[in-house]
């Protein structure tokens, strides 16, 4: 189904990330210190609008040249608004592995759209980047993004005790995957 | 003296001289054995002068070792704390010991234990992290000795020689460190 639609389902688009039209909406997002580390290196802390137009430059770049990151801006279809940001980060071909990266701006998005965002991201990862496995890693506190995934068929595979620090206190770091015969397994039993 | 910190029995850590030692990795390079220990990506090369570049521009904030020997203070690898969290205090070590003839004595274990008395008595660390391939059986009973604990397995993450190889997470707690470190006698 070579005319399969990848970059939209239901109300949701991915598109293009336009770092000086959508900078101002993104520095709304640094409340969210995933959202924190999974673009920047540094610690938790808001940044500017000037500063996160430049990081988001940077980075579209060296995604232009390296081949290993891919970045979708997640838009409502009815009125264009940002609403998410799609990340797969540190690709390396040869090994057909990926992380991937979603951050929605809040609850009320992410129980709207969180599902079929994931949706497009599997199929863009098995499906156009023709991956064998694409991995996710959570803090333990995070219960409804663990939900969505192990729904997904997502694996747990490793618990990383006590390397998240949140509101005053440590948490495990979670790592799942889900492999390419377990996707198309899990098609065929919703289908 | 502070610099008696990095000082083992049979390794000493020492800061890293790119205009001089660059030339390590273009040699350590060649072995594609040492290249596949010790990342994921395709085993390439670099030259010295490249590789000087690559470190003066993307060094960060890591804090890499050349590892020496005591006896004859030669260079056999390096090791380096970096992707720190500095919030949860942790971050992420990365070893490799270059010269073959020194692997699997005991050389690697040491320039370990030297780095987490570094992350846990000077960074003031939590924790820290790093992964080894399910193949590197020799780095693993390393890091098992040095008070790492098993966390995980990331299935078929390697695609090498025709066949998909796992990621091991290891982790050590400050906690483990210090039980450890009480039973076993001083590295220094």
């Amino acid at each position: 189904m070579i005319n399969r639609p990848l970059f939209e389902n239901g109300q949701v688009r991915l598109t293009a990330l336009d770092p000086d039209k959508d900078a101002e909406i993104l520095s709304r997002f640094t409340q969210d210190p995933a959202f924190v580390k999974h673009y920047f290196d540094g610690i938790y802390r808001p940044y500017m609008t000037t500063e996160i137009k430049k990081k988001m430059k940077e980075m579209l770049k060296k995604a232009a040249d390296s081949r290993s990151y891919y970045y979708f801006a997640v838009r409502e279809k009815t009125d264009g608004r940002l609403v998410g940001m799609v990340k797969l980060g540190y690709l390396v071909g040869s090994n057909q592995s990926t992380w991937i990266y979603i951050d929605m701006i809040d609850e009320q998005v992410f129980d709207a759209h969180g599902r079929t965002v994931l949706k497009m991201v599997l199929e863009y990862a098995f499906l156009e980047l023709s991956l064998h496995r694409v991995s996710v890693h959570l803090p333990a506190y995070r219960a409804r993004e663990m939900d969505m995934y192990e729904e997904a068929g997502f694996l747990r595979e490793s618990q990383r005790r006590q390397a998240v620090f949140h509101n005053g206190e440590y948490y495990d770091e979670l790592v799942y995957s889900l492999l390419r015969p377990e996707w198309k397994k899990m098609l065929v039993e919703v289908a | 003296m502070s610099d008696e910190f990095f000082v083992g029995q049979k390794v000493k850590l020492e800061p890293f001289n790119p205009d001089k030692e660059s030339s390590f990795w273009e040699e350590w390079d060649r072995d594609s054995e040492y290249k596949r220990l010790l990342d994921d990506v395709p085993a390439t090369m670099l030259s010295a002068s490249i590789a000087k570049e690559h470190f003066e521009e993307n060094q960060g904030d890591g804090a890499l070792f050349m590892v020496h020997t005591v006896e004859d203070d030669k260079v056999i690898g390096f090791i380096e704390l970096g992707g720190f969290d500095w919030s949860a205090r942790n971050g992420w070590v990365g070893i490799g010991i270059g010269d073959r003839n020194y692997r699997g004595k005991g050389y690697g274990t040491e320039a370990m234990q030297l780095l987490l008395k570094y992350a846990f008595d000077n960074l003031n660390l939590h924790r820290v992290n790093l992964s080894v391939f399910s193949y590197n059986e020799r780095a693993i009973r390393s890091y098992e000795k040095s008070g790492f604990r098993y966390e995980g397995t990331q299935r078929e993450v390697i695609f090498k020689e025709d066949e998909r190889w796992d990621i091991i997470d290891m982790g050590i707690l400050r906690a483990d460190w210090e039980t450890l470190t009480k039973t076993m006698p001083e590295v220094d």
